[in-house]
């Protein structure tokens, strides 16, 4: 099985039947799991090969513990950023540039007339990526584009642990917040595990004002301006 | 619950493993919170806590983690019921560690040893604090869960 390493895992609903027998990468992939980095990132914090995490990845597919998460385009790009290397790439590149370089030989290849023509192709190789046609309207490409301004977890939670004076303490002071929030506000928001180090832009307005207050009844601290930050 | 007696509770509980098998040290992964039903594994040592918060501490393991911990103490019997008794060991032994590391001021009850489908039927805190423990190709579940209510303050 071929894990792209912008591909977002979850758990499945079942749970590992009693008697599973993982190895500790496995284990730590499964628990790691939550529908919000991409393969390429928990790899990275496990310190994994690019090999180690295919097999692992691929063998708690295999067993029905994780599924792939689907994307929108908006999250797909953003796992792409998240997954990728940091050399510099044009934007087409870039959308293309998932692709593993046996990928990218499996691309179907031009048929050129002169050895000129196919030396060129060969240094560069081709990739199997065809521009959109262009829009009916080119100017509908020049709107500007919506931003709303929405709570971010991550910067509510580096407050907090900044507040805190060290880690442990900042987390539990999380914690604390977060048991006065109503669970069902947070798993309607899709919102059923949170990390420390991950974050989330609150879209209801229900659940942002309850951890606004929560912050507030628990910490007695208000939360700052800087911690709504634009989104597109 | 104090970040020291928090801290002092979870170094003690990692000293137990790292007693048991001196030369494989058991690691600390990243805590999460979780919310809703509580993440399970296949049995779980449980104690509920009354005190400054009312919520309950539990330590949920896979049958192959249990397994590992009775060979460790010799014991090569792996039946369910053996299984059962190595979770109620380690109840009493975070029991104990709660005792220890939260002082006087709180109430413990008595240790729990339950399989999964028992720790289904319970009433547990839907808001926890997740810390797995990597220890010997098993990972664990070490959660404090707190209820919310004038106890939470």
């Amino acid at each position: 099985m071929s894990v792209l390493p912008h591909s977002v895992y979850r758990r499945t609903a079942a749970a590992p039947p009693a008697g599973t027998r993982l190895r500790a990468l496995e284990w730590a992939l499964y628990f790691a799991v939550s529908g919000t980095h991409t393969a390429a990132e928990l790899a990275r914090q496990m310190r994994a090969s690019d090999a180690e995490r295919d097999g692992a990845f691929a063998r708690l597919v295999t067993l029905g513990l994780i599924e792939e998460q689907e994307l929108d385009a908006g999250e797909y790009v953003r796992a792409l950023a998240a997954a990728g290397n940091s050399d510099e790439k044009t934007l087409g590149e870039f959308v293309t540039g998932a692709l593993r370089p046996e990928e990218k030989e499996a691309s179907p290849k031009l048929v050129t007339s002169s050895p000129q023509a196919e030396n060129r192709i060969h240094t560069r190789p081709a990739l199997a990526f065809k521009p959109l046609p262009r829009p009916d309207d080119p100017m509908k490409e020049k709107r500007p584009m919506k931003v709303s301004r929405k709570l971010s977890l991550r910067a509510l939670m580096n407050l907090i642990e900044r507040q805190a004076g060290n880690r442990d303490a900042g987390q539990l002071d999380i914690y604390r917040v977060f048991v006065r929030v109503d669970t069902s506000l947070l798993k309607r928001n899709g919102i059923e595990t949170l990390r420390f180090t991950e974050d989330r832009f609150i879209n209801d307005p229900e659940l942002e004002r309850a951890i606004v207050r929560s912050v507030k009844k628990t910490l007695g601290m208000d939360c700052p301006e800087s911690l709504w930050v634009e989104v597109a | 619950m104090k970040v020291e007696q928090f801290q002092l509770f979870r170094r003690i509980t990692l000293d137990y493993f790292a007693k048991l098998a001196p030369e494989e040290e058991p690691v600390l992964g990243e805590p999460h919170m979780h919310f809703g039903d509580p993440e399970l594994l296949d049995y779980t040592s449980l104690i509920e806590i009354e005190g400054e918060y009312r919520g309950c501490i539990y330590l949920t393991s896979p049958s192959g983690m249990l397994k590992d911990v009775l060979l460790i103490n010799g014991e090569s019997n792996d039946t369910p019921a053996h299984l059962k008794d190595m979770c109620q060991e380690l109840s009493n032994v975070l029991s104990g560690n709660a005792s220890k590391a939260f002082g006087g001021n709180w109430r413990i009850s008595v240790p729990r040893s339950l399989t999964r489908s028992e720790v289904e039927t319970l009433d547990l805190p839907p808001s926890t604090f997740v810390m797995p423990i990597h220890w010997r190709g098993n990972n664990s579940l070490l959660v404090v869960g707190l209820r919310n209510g004038r106890e939470a303050a």
